[in-house]
């Protein structure tokens, strides 16, 4: 049976999240010091 | 130490996708019981990297900026930090001022996944327009080294052997 295109897209949908999810990769910076003037 | 004397808060992330790269830190003061200064410096670039050198404010193109919004009282986070416009959810942000850089220029001297270092300076405006000069800015944020957290675990399990 040929999958109809809109019960394609939910799992279209959630496979570019996760495919997203793992494209951006983001780790933290967890402290360190900042300082500047301002006038 | 206790949370609640804690009025200082420093952070960030490094983030890279397939074809851009961004480093992102902030910094919080509580100035009164109710409100507080924000910083924040951001980088967003094509490619894999944030090589050191100079990299000049682009405050049409939002790719290189600092902001320093004056007497926070209220904002909510960016759902999503390292995809949101940072300029953007600026403009949401409860302050008496929120100033985003005009000119200036920020000089990396490191940008990776387990560090971020470098100095700024440069004019700012807010939506008044009220101009202020930013000079003599410096930043080191720290990652998490994972090669560390590998020894420390190491050194955990001999401990309780």
């Amino acid at each position: 049976m040929k999958p109809s295109a809109k019960r394609a897209l939910p799992l279209l949908a959630a496979l570019l999240a996760l495919a997203t999810a793992a494209a951006a990769q983001t780790l933290p910076y967890v402290g360190g010091a900042v300082g500047f003037h301002y006038q | 130490m206790d949370p609640a004397t804690l009025d200082q808060a420093v952070g960030g992330f490094w983030s890279s996708a397939p074809d851009s790269v961004t480093a992102v830190w902030y910094a919080l003061v509580a100035q009164t019981p109710t409100t507080m200064d924000l910083a924040l410096l951001w980088l967003r670039k094509p490619g894999a990297t944030l090589p050191p050198g100079s990299y000049p404010i682009d405050a049409l193109g939002r790719t290189v900026l600092f902001a320093f919004a004056d007497d926070v009282t209220g904002f909510t986070p960016p759902a999503d930090p390292a995809g949101a416009d940072l300029a953007d959810w600026l403009a949401g942000v409860e302050a008496d001022h929120v100033f985003l850089a005009l000119s200036g220029a920020v000089q990396v001297a490191s940008a990776g996944p387990f560090g971020f270092t470098g100095t700024f300076a440069g004019t700012a405006a807010d939506a008044s327009p009220m101009l202020i000069s930013i000079s003599g800015g410096t930043f080191a944020l720290d990652g998490i080294d994972v090669a560390v957290e590998d020894v420390n675990w190491g050194d955990v399990k001999a401990t309780f052997r």
